[in-house]
């Protein structure tokens, strides 16, 4: 077990005296969890600041885990299987990471249990699956080999014409090929129940389905062991989620059966709740500052430093505490040195949120307005590449980076207003609403036909239609949706016609609001060559004219994310002095009402060519309403380097002995979701509960 | 004890801010100050006085906060004058002394421009295609930046006129006392028209003048467009249905611009248009929107059928 030093010392902290100070020479310097500094020290405050040899250990574990989303979950518990012990540290107040808040589509494939279970047509052990298979069992039938093939086919592009496979990481993809059997299994072992397989994930591969939803069974309590949720914890649409799951659960009836349950909840929950029972400690409120290595850039790794990072509820003032306290180690001395004997592994997320480091390959990205996913549930220092910047700091190499841009659901902007994260629909019930205060209004893109969108300076600049579109999702089924000039059975890897140029022709379709979003504008100035907060305006006749429900909790009247007002003018001065990121006053905005009321007149834009593609609308019956159109950074693609045993990577090619790593802190694959962190976290807490 | 000739000569600074620095005429206005010591002082307790530009006691501001330099203030609240121009008050903090250190008498500047009331017109609810010579109705909305009623005798605004492109007066019509739901301070009013005769597209303007009374308000005016139509030749007939159910769907918005129609509970809408070309959408929540380019030559019937909105793959 997990064992906790310098046991005199914390006694005396609780008997109420001042703890000797053991580590005043340390200096801990600015936490990389906000990213804005690391990156602009030079190149020796980079490097490591702990020295190794002066550090007084406060806990140790065989296994140290930095996160407890679906990279560190699995290799938590793995490394319980295999005897060793295990400390989890996680920034957030609990478990799950953005696991807690998916789809949970979990796509593996290369033959896993799931598929051969789907071809046999056969129900899970417990008799819930009584939906019939999705797919045929040719669609289903395959091996690690087709699997890998599939990860790193060169030939394939998507609708974007980026080629997502191409770039895959060799190594690290045959490692995950010979894996996804053993992991589904491991899942389906912990509690972990999986629908029909139904599709492909993006870029997980075009030639197989491969691609489950989670799922617990609506009952009378929530018991992961007999496999139920509770109504109340599953979440009732439109009204509250709760602190089991941030989401509210759906309606999983297509691929389980009637009274399922459906989204990442049934995945985080169960993982969490088999790695507490197996015995796995959890430090939470605990972000990792620091990874300490023997040497400055060689040697073992030895542990890390971790800081003391509570979050409150700002209405109570109370700290936010997990959902289950079972294996908690509560301790809230600010700073702690953890010691893993054996192995470290970063399983901390991926770089949405640091807005200097995902603005390594898009200037437009430094903008602070923009979250990324999930940014209430994890807090400000989620997705903060600290993971990523502590293993630079020792060495590590980076891979992958430029996959940032072949993935549609990286950054995008979603049909959600009124909301600073919109990529989710959080609703009161769960410990985080308030720090969100609004659900968002949801709207299908054929609803944007009833308003218009503005730039921080109250000017179009898109098809409001095409705002929220995106493509480049290359998966299977394939055929030309995707990219490519066949489909399902039909589609042929490594086949250089994937990649003519007169199949990119015929398929090619580029989603480019958000790059038009991001755009700096003539509200920018310097320094802050920022794009600036995007706005939907609209009037009272389209929200009756669509039915939207703009009332709390989906809009807030305090969060400074949706205004109402009675002319425009009102309306342009309360979004300048109630949004934080609204640097410049919407000076156009009564002009751009104006000019769109006339170009519905004329029933022609002139602009943007609405008007060709759906009725247009004046904006005129009051009041009027502005609600943030916010990109998102949903997954980041790129990090740090790992090979197919998810040893980290250092400069020279050879692995940092005793590091790990794997999902979002990780990079060198291209495939969205959940199945490359649970992959990744099985092979690395199976790798590094076996290191010497 | 120091001897008066020993006291220190310490220094305060008084700063304050007004909010907002442009005013309506006769609105309130809050102003907030705090002072600063050489040596630090905690002046808690301490009141400012507020003078006006012609020295007149304008209010009190209690210092109430410190935090180791500076004391600040709560807020005090005021009413701008109903000149406007320019105008120049001044906080006062008295001479005083602490702890033998004894701090001259200082003031700080509060800068504020007062301004008329900025009155908004808004006109909506105008058919998208009126008949020519034919009466419409429509809304006029007026609104003033300070909210003031404009029933109340003392503003001195009762009417609004509607002018043509070439400044034509068509109407007058008077501000009412009711507000417009939903809204705060927006006086509405219904008006009836008379269309052109000719058809085409027109720009109207509504304005409601301002006045140099007791409370100053600047004219206010907005411009919309009218569309003006031939009398209607033809029926157009459209029935909307759920492609994939094969039943007829309710409250579709059908448009085939300038017309526009709600398809009723047998998914039928109707439209009376002139003979044209026409691109004929047909639209309703969570469905892709039907759109069809349509020639009118005589009375026609339409079937759309509605695919739903796929829904979107959750990543």
């Amino acid at each position: 077990m997990a064992k906790k030093r310098n046991d005199d010392r914390i006694n005396r902290k609780l008997q109420g005296e001042k703890p000797l100070s053991r580590r005043d020479f340390v200096k801990t310097g600015a936490s990389a969890g906000v990213g804005a500094s690391v990156l602009t020290m030079s190149g020796s405050a980079l490097a490591q600041q702990s020295p190794a040899d002066a550090i007084q250990w406060d806990y140790e574990a065989d296994v140290v885990v930095i996160g407890a989303g679906c990279v560190g979950l699995p290799a938590a518990i793995r490394g319980r299987d295999l005897g060793a012990s295990v400390i989890v540290v996680d920034q957030n107040f609990d478990c799950g990471g953005k696991m807690l808040h998916s789809g949970s589509w979990i796509s593996l494939g290369g033959g896993d249990p799931l598929q051969l279970r789907d071809i046999a047509g056969e129900s899970d052990k417990e008799g819930f699956v009584t939906a019939p298979p999705q797919h045929s069992p040719e669609e289903l039938s395959e091996d690690p080999d087709f699997l890998f093939r599939d990860h790193t086919d060169w030939s394939v592009m998507d609708t974007a014409a980026q080629a997502p496979y191409r770039y895959n990481e060799r190594d690290l993809h045959r490692g995950y090929a010979d894996n996804c059997y053993a992991t589904r299994e491991f899942l389906m072992a912990n509690y972990v129940r999986m629908g029909r397989i139904s599709g492909t994930h993006g870029n997980g591969g075009m030639s197989r389905a491969r691609r489950a939803a989670c799922f617990l069974m609506e009952g009378a309590t929530t018991d992961i062991r007999a496999g139920t949720v509770s109504t109340q914890d599953a979440g009732i649409e439109g009204v509250s989620s709760s602190h089991f799951a941030p989401r509210v659960m759906g309606d999983g009836t297509d691929t389980v059966g009637p009274g399922a349950r459906t989204n990442g909840a049934a995945l985080a929950r169960s993982l969490e709740f088999s790695a507490r029972e197996k015995g796995v400690q959890f430090m939470l409120n605990r972000h990792m500052d620091e990874i300490i290595r023997e040497e400055k850039f060689s040697g073992r790794v030895l542990g890390i430093r971790v800081s003391y990072s509570p979050r409150f509820d700002p209405e109570t003032g109370e700290r936010l505490e997990s959902l289950w306290q079972n294996g908690n180690i509560d301790d809230r001395t600010e700073t702690l040195f953890i010691r893993a004997r054996r192995a470290i592994v970063i399983g901390s997320g991926g770089h949405g949120a640091n807005p200097e480091f995902r603005s390594m390959f898009y200037a437009g990205w430094r903008e602070p307005a923009f979250v990324s996913s999930g940014w209430a549930l994890l807090g400000p220092r989620g997705q903060d590449a600290s993971g990523i910047i502590a293993g630079m700091r020792i060495g590590a190499n980076l891979a992958g980076m430029q996959q940032n841009l072949s993935y549609r659901s990286t950054f995008h902007i979603p049909g959600t207003l009124a909301t600073r994260d919109p990529y989710t629909d959080m609703l009161p019930g769960h410990p985080t609403f308030s720090l969100r205060g609004s659900t968002g209004i949801s709207l299908e893109a054929e609803s944007f036909q009833h308003l218009i969108v503005v730039n921080q300076v109250g000017k179009r600049f898109f098809n409001e239609l095409l705002v929220t579109e995106r493509y480049g999702n290359a998966a299977f089924p394939a055929g030309p949706n995707k990219g490519q000039p066949k489909s399902r059975l039909d589609h042929v890897q490594l086949d250089w016609r994937n990649a003519s140029a007169e199949n990119i022709r015929a398929t090619y379709v580029e989603s480019n609001s958000i790059h038009a979003a991001l755009a700096m504008n003539e509200g920018s100035k310097a320094p802050d060559f920022f794009s600036g907060p995007i706005w939907s305006i609209f009037d009272r006749a389209a929200v009756e004219r669509d039915g939207w429900n703009i009332d709390p909790p989906f809009t807030s009247p305090t969060n400074g994310f949706f205004f109402r007002a009675d002319t425009i003018e009102e309306l342009a001065a309360k979004v300048y002095a109630g949004h934080e990121f609204q640097r410049v006053p919407l000076s156009y905005l009564s002009e751009t009402v104006a000019k769109w009321n006339s170009y519905v007149d004329q029933g022609a834009d002139p602009e943007f060519a609405r008007g060709s593609d759906a009725p247009m609308y004046k904006i005129d019956t009051p009041p009027f309403y502005a609600a943030t159109l916010y990109p998102v950074w949903h997954d980041s693609y790129g990090g740090l380097r790992i090979n197919g045993r998810a040893q980290v990577i250092d400069m020279q090619g050879e692995p940092i002995p005793g590091l790990y790593a794997g999902g979002e802190a990780s990079g060198g694959g291209n495939q969205h979701g959940l199945g490359r962190g649970l992959v990744h976290g099985y092979i690395a807490g199976t790798n590094a509960a076996n290191e010497a | 004890m120091a001897s008066q000739s020993e006291e220190m000569h310490g220094q305060q600074v008084c700063a304050a801010e007004v909010s907002p620095e442009i005013v309506d005429a006769g609105a309130e206005m809050v102003l907030r100050a705090e002072v600063s010591c050489t040596p630090p002082c905690d002046l808690r307790g301490q009141s400012l006085e507020v003078k006006d530009q012609t020295g007149v006691d304008a209010g009190i501001i209690d210092l109430t906060e410190f935090d180791g330099e500076t004391s600040t203030s709560g807020t005090l609240k005021v009413t701008a004058p109903l000149e406007t121009g320019e105008y120049s008050w001044s906080t006062l903090c008295p001479a005083h002394s602490m702890q033998d250190v004894s701090y001259a008498q200082t003031s700080a500047v509060i800068s504020f421009t007062v301004k008329p009331h900025t009155i908004r017109v808004l006109a909506w609810d105008i058919p998208t295609a009126v008949v020519g010579g034919e009466k419409f109705k429509m809304k006029i909305g007026i609104k003033c930046s300070s909210e003031c009623r404009f029933a109340d005798e003392e503003i001195g605004i009762e009417d609004f006129g509607i002018y043509s492109h070439d400044r034509e007066a068509l109407a007058t019509g008077k501000i009412s006392g009711e507000l417009w739901p939903g809204t705060s301070g927006l006086y509405f009013t219904e008006v009836e028209l008379n269309a052109p005769a000719t058809a085409g597209l027109y720009n109207w303007n509504v304005k409601c003048p301002g006045t140099d009374g007791k409370i100053p308000h600047t004219e206010g005016t907005t411009g919309f467009g009218l569309r003006v139509v031939n009398p209607p030749e033809c029926l157009v007939s459209i029935e909307t249905i759920d492609k994939e159910s094969q039943t007829p769907l309710k409250d579709v918005r059908v448009v085939m611009h300038p017309y526009a129609a709600v398809s009723d509970e047998y998914g039928i809408a109707q439209l009376r248009v002139a003979k044209g070309t026409y691109r004929l959408f047909v639209a309703q929540t969570s469905y892709l929107t039907f759109g069809l380019p349509v020639e009118v030559t005589a009375d026609m019937n339409v079937k759309a059928e509605l695919d739903l909105e796929p829904v979107p793959e959750r990543n």
